[in-house]
């Protein structure tokens, strides 16, 4: 079974999510947000937002 | 912590950096500047950190950047770049009211960065959209430089806060100037929407007041308070939670928001990208319309001089600036956080809150936030419904 790529420190229950399964959340935020999580791991922790900007 | 006579003994007077620096602790490079540009605005909100608050230090400001003061701190962004060898930087243009550095200016200063500066930079502007018109975003178009709006719902609720000095509403302005954004010639330039919540504000109808301008990105950002002056309602997770569950339940992702989705990151696990959530370090330095560098300069809502270092760009690497104690208590992460926070079970997600929101006089920033209560609702609420649903998905 293909799963996200995690980082150690990853909620327990999104070990056992499968790509499969993200693919059927379709287009929704939780969707969207587990791509982001995956896109993101392994890159260096630091805030890269200004709050007074967007 | 005792009440002592300077308004922050904590990090200003009793974070001892050398004794840090000594024993290993390495500061992280700047990697976001912000760049006033412009010390006034055209409008008048009566919420303004930079005009309405504690901090009156833009009176003694000139108007605009000067061409010296811009040049030498594009060379202070170069040198800082190559002495961390960075790949990639974020350049914030910001005011006051950018755009009223005007177009010429704002592309010379552009160009001159991207000249001088040996890496990968993205640019964005934030303004109030009111002086957007297509030769300026041509212009920003030309030079890659994205536009973020402040904008804080429908025209009623703008009208609470964002108004012109005599009274006017900006409502109709900045509209004019967000329509622009989202025609197909400009849509690259969108960034997004930046709306100061009000809960006098209906949550639900402020936000999809900003979802008809199709905007690539919106944040949420809690008005600045502090223990000295703390927000006048209360209410803002409930407000914050109404918007939540509005935006996630939606059948497909219809913007993103920054606040939620980097609290979702968090509850997954994985690291926050913006300030006032999350531990990570904040990468950030700001140069004022005179050269000097400061802090965030939200801060300016704490007290009068609360973002100062007392360096300048003619004078001081922004080097000098990532050992100010300031900054490292901001790149510390929880060993900056008061012990209320150390042992809070969201600690993670929430990280203590914005820096200038932990402000007491005579303690200075070493206490939870001043929406301590609204952030652990949130957080809660943002954690729990996420790890539900990642529950439901694996049953």
């Amino acid at each position: 079974m293909n799963s996200l790529q995690l980082a150690d420190n990853a909620v327990p229950d999104l070990r056992e999510i499968s790509l499969e399964q993200i693919v059927a959340l379709g287009d929704s935020v939780l969707a969207h947000s587990l791509s982001l999580y995956s896109e993101r791991r392994g890159e260096q922790s630091t805030s890269r937002a200004f709050n007074s900007s967007i | 912590m005792a009440r002592s006579a300077h308004p922050a003994p904590w990090p200003l007077v009793s974070l001892d950096v050398a004794a840090m620096l000594a024993s290993g602790y390495q500061p992280v490079p700047f990697r976001q500047f912000i760049l006033k540009v412009h010390s006034r605005c055209n409008l008048s909100c009566s919420y303004c950190y930079v005009y309405e608050m504690e901090d009156q230090g833009w009176r003694n400001l000139p108007k605009r950047m000067s061409g010296e003061v811009a040049g030498t701190a594009v060379e202070r962004i170069a040198e800082h770049v190559r002495e961390h060898e960075l790949t990639s930087i974020e350049v914030i243009l910001h005011g006051g009211e950018p755009l009223l550095a005007g177009r010429d200016w704002l592309a010379n200063l552009v160009r001159t960065l991207h000249d001088r500066v040996p890496a990968r930079l993205d640019v964005t502007v934030q303004t109030n959209g009111t002086l957007l018109d297509p030769p300026m975003l041509t212009t920003f178009k030309e030079l890659g430089i994205r536009v973020g709006v402040s904008l804080d719902g429908d025209e009623e609720a703008t009208a609470r806060y964002r108004r012109y000095a005599d009274g006017r509403n900006s409502y109709d302005a900045t509209t004019d100037g967000v329509h622009l954004l989202d025609s197909p010639d400009f849509r690259d330039c969108y960034a997004g929407l930046l709306c100061t919540v009000s809960v006098r504000n209906n949550p639900v109808s402020s936000y999809e007041a900003l979802l008809k301008f199709n905007p690539p990105a919106i944040d949420f950002l809690l008005p600045h308070a502090n223990w000295d002056s703390p927000p006048p309602d209360g209410g803002y997770a409930d407000w914050l939670i109404a918007v939540f569950e509005r935006w996630y339940n939606a059948p497909w992702q219809e913007t993103s928001i920054r606040l939620f989705g980097e609290l979702i990151q968090l509850a997954l696990g994985g690291q926050s990208g913006v300030e006032g959530l999350g531990t990570a370090p904040s990468t950030l330095v700001v140069i004022d319309t005179d050269g000097a560098i400061k802090q965030l300069d939200s801060l300016s809502s704490a007290y009068p001089g609360a973002a100062d270092t007392g360096l300048h760009v003619t004078t001081s690497s922004l080097d000098e600036a990532l050992r100010h104690p300031t900054t490292v208590a901001r790149q510390m992460g929880v060993a900056a956080l008061s012990p209320d926070c150390q042992a809070c079970p969201v600690l993670d997600l929430c990280g203590g809150g914005l820096y200038p929101h932990r402000f007491r006089h005579g303690t200075g920033f070493r206490n939870p936030s001043v929406y301590c209560k609204d952030l652990l609702e949130l957080t809660t609420h943002v954690r729990d419904r996420v790890q539900a649903d990642l529950r439901r998905l694996t049953c």
